[in-house]
């Protein structure tokens, strides 16, 4: 007869499983994205729009009705915007000012036509033709409507023993990805938002690429923001404009900053995982090393992404796992 | 009791049918069309001997309704040997914690035979929570109905048992 029932802890095998697996869906999900964004660019655009949306879906209101009609609300805002910014923001953002090749060539040549090149190269990548765009969305509509049944199947087909670590993962992936990914939208929003006003005040020749760099750099802990707001500085009317227009830029960036900080991190402090400056730093650093600029922009989001799943992959254990006594227990 | 170490026929779960859960003493209070509904979050696993459901200290997901069999709830002791609080009758609920939000179980349970049971996940009750929570009301009241006479059972024995032993001097 069995007589103990021992404290469950995380066995070395459990751990090296739960790495594997990590491994497994990082190549599972990063190859695919990787092969589609090098060989078939509308195939990428429609994958990573579904998983953002997807994502912003699952943290709609749990209630169908309002879940339904928040959600058809939103999409037809996004679809407007997209309809009213189509034809004017994606060449706001990339192109190169008309007769100024000469002034960019003798000041701030290399830094600004890399810069824009990055800026146009990732805009002809990710910018959605409307129809990519409302495809996405009912596909991401089809699997949040999918949901439920999904999950109920998934559940149903796990082995009695991966039970609880089943109903763990289809809980914690959606709920922790949803959340992070609205919050980080919102963030990059915000700040590429204020910034993109601030540079245009400040008379900068590509505020839009500014904003730009500014919404992709936000989702990096403490230096996205810093780094975005010093790549910035490339956009600058000219040498003589520099120290007035820099000047300016850090009491925008102080003001974005600060938004961002008082409106924002304390409702959504709880969906970024912790990541220590220093880590994020190197991470960021290895990321720009390898990939460049867009290396520096997704390192500590993927890092954010894997901290993530391994949270939900890994079962938590309550703070205080002592022994109680039968009276203190309570009946389940 | 009859106890072999013999793997279950089919580890997955299977569907529910209604006239399974029937006699569940949790779902008293639920109307026909609320048991309907709830049937489609149900599903139902079998469990050999020995074989525990959860374990304490899980985070607590699933809840469990025992269709057939019989199942013991244990907790860790400090002694190393686990306290038996219960045993789970068919018809009786056990995990209920799942529904308290962000829980963990507060003991172990294993099957003491080969055991059905009707497993109800979280998820399920904060989608009934959100969408028909007349359904979850009913729910919540037939477990606490259920949790009430398990705490009087619970007090009657502790009572019975102080009385003996101050009528016997033990303690005084």
């Amino acid at each position: 007869m069995k007589t103990t029932m021992p404290i469950p802890t995380a066995p070395a095998r459990e751990e090296s499983g739960r790495v594997l697996a990590l491994a497994l869906i990082a190549a599972g999900i990063l190859l695919p994205l990787l092969i589609c964004a090098l060989a078939a660019p509308p195939l990428f655009r429609l994958l990573l729009f579904t998983l953002w949306l997807n994502g912003l879906a699952s943290t709609l209101p749990p209630q169908p009705g309002r879940r339904l009609r928040l959600g058809a609300l939103l999409a037809l805002l996004l679809l407007a915007l997209h309809l009213l910014f189509a034809p004017l923001l994606p060449g706001l953002i990339a192109s190169a000012p008309p007769g100024s090749a000469a002034l960019i060539s003798r000041h701030l040549a290399a830094g600004r036509s890399e810069l824009l090149r990055f800026a146009r190269e990732l805009t002809a990548l990710l910018w959605p033709s409307t129809a990519t765009l409302a495809l996405a969305l009912l596909l991401a509509g089809l699997l949040t409507a999918l949901r439920p049944p999904l999950h109920r199947e998934l559940l149903r087909l796990a082995p009695n023993r991966a039970l609880t670590r089943r109903a763990w993962l289809l809980r914690e992936l959606p709920d922790r990805f949803g959340r992070w990914i609205r919050d980080e939208s919102l963030r990059s929003l915000l700040m590429g938002g204020l910034w993109a006003l601030g540079t245009w005040l400040l008379g900068y020749s590509h505020p839009a690429a500014a904003g730009l760099f500014m919404a992709l750099a936000a989702p990096t802990p403490f230096w996205g923001p810093l780094f975005a707001a010093g790549l910035s500085l490339f956009f600058a009317l000219d040498p003589g404009h520099l120290p007035l227009q820099a000047g300016g830029a850090a009491i925008v960036f102080a003001v974005t900053w600060l938004a961002a900080h008082l409106l924002l991190t304390p409702r959504l402090a709880l969906s970024r995982p912790p990541l220590s400056r220093g880590w994020t730093l190197l991470w960021a650093l290895a990321g720009y090393l390898c990939a460049g600029v867009g290396g520096f922009f997704i390192a500590a989001p993927l890092i954010a992404a894997a901290r993530h799943a391994d949270g939900a992959l890994h079962l938590p254990t309550p703070r205080s796992c002592e022994p109680t006594s039968p009276q203190s227990v309570q009946f389940s | 009791m009859e106890r072999t170490n013999k793997k279950p026929e089919k580890e997955a779960g299977q569907p529910c049918r209604p006239e399974e859960i029937e006699y569940l003493h949790a779902l008293n209070r639920l109307t026909p069309a609320g048991r309907k509904r709830l049937l489609t979050w149900l599903h139902v696993r079998t469990y050999a001997a020995d074989e525990p459901l959860f374990r304490q200290g899980e985070p607590a997901l699933c809840l469990f309704f025992l269709l057939s069999g019989s199942l013991a709830l244990e907790a860790d002791s400090r002694t190393g040997r686990p306290d038996r609080l219960k045993i789970v009758a068919p018809g009786q609920a056990c995990g209920s914690a799942a529904l308290a939000g962000d829980a963990f179980y507060g003991e172990s349970c294993l099957a003491l035979e080969p055991s059905r049971v009707a497993v109800l996940p979280q998820t399920a009750f904060h989608q009934l929570l959100a969408g028909q929570p007349a359904i979850a009301a009913a729910l919540l009241q037939g477990l606490l109905e259920e949790t009430l006479d398990d705490w009087r059972q619970a007090l009657r024995t502790y009572s019975g048992l102080t009385d003996h032993l101050t009528r016997a001097n033990i303690i005084v």
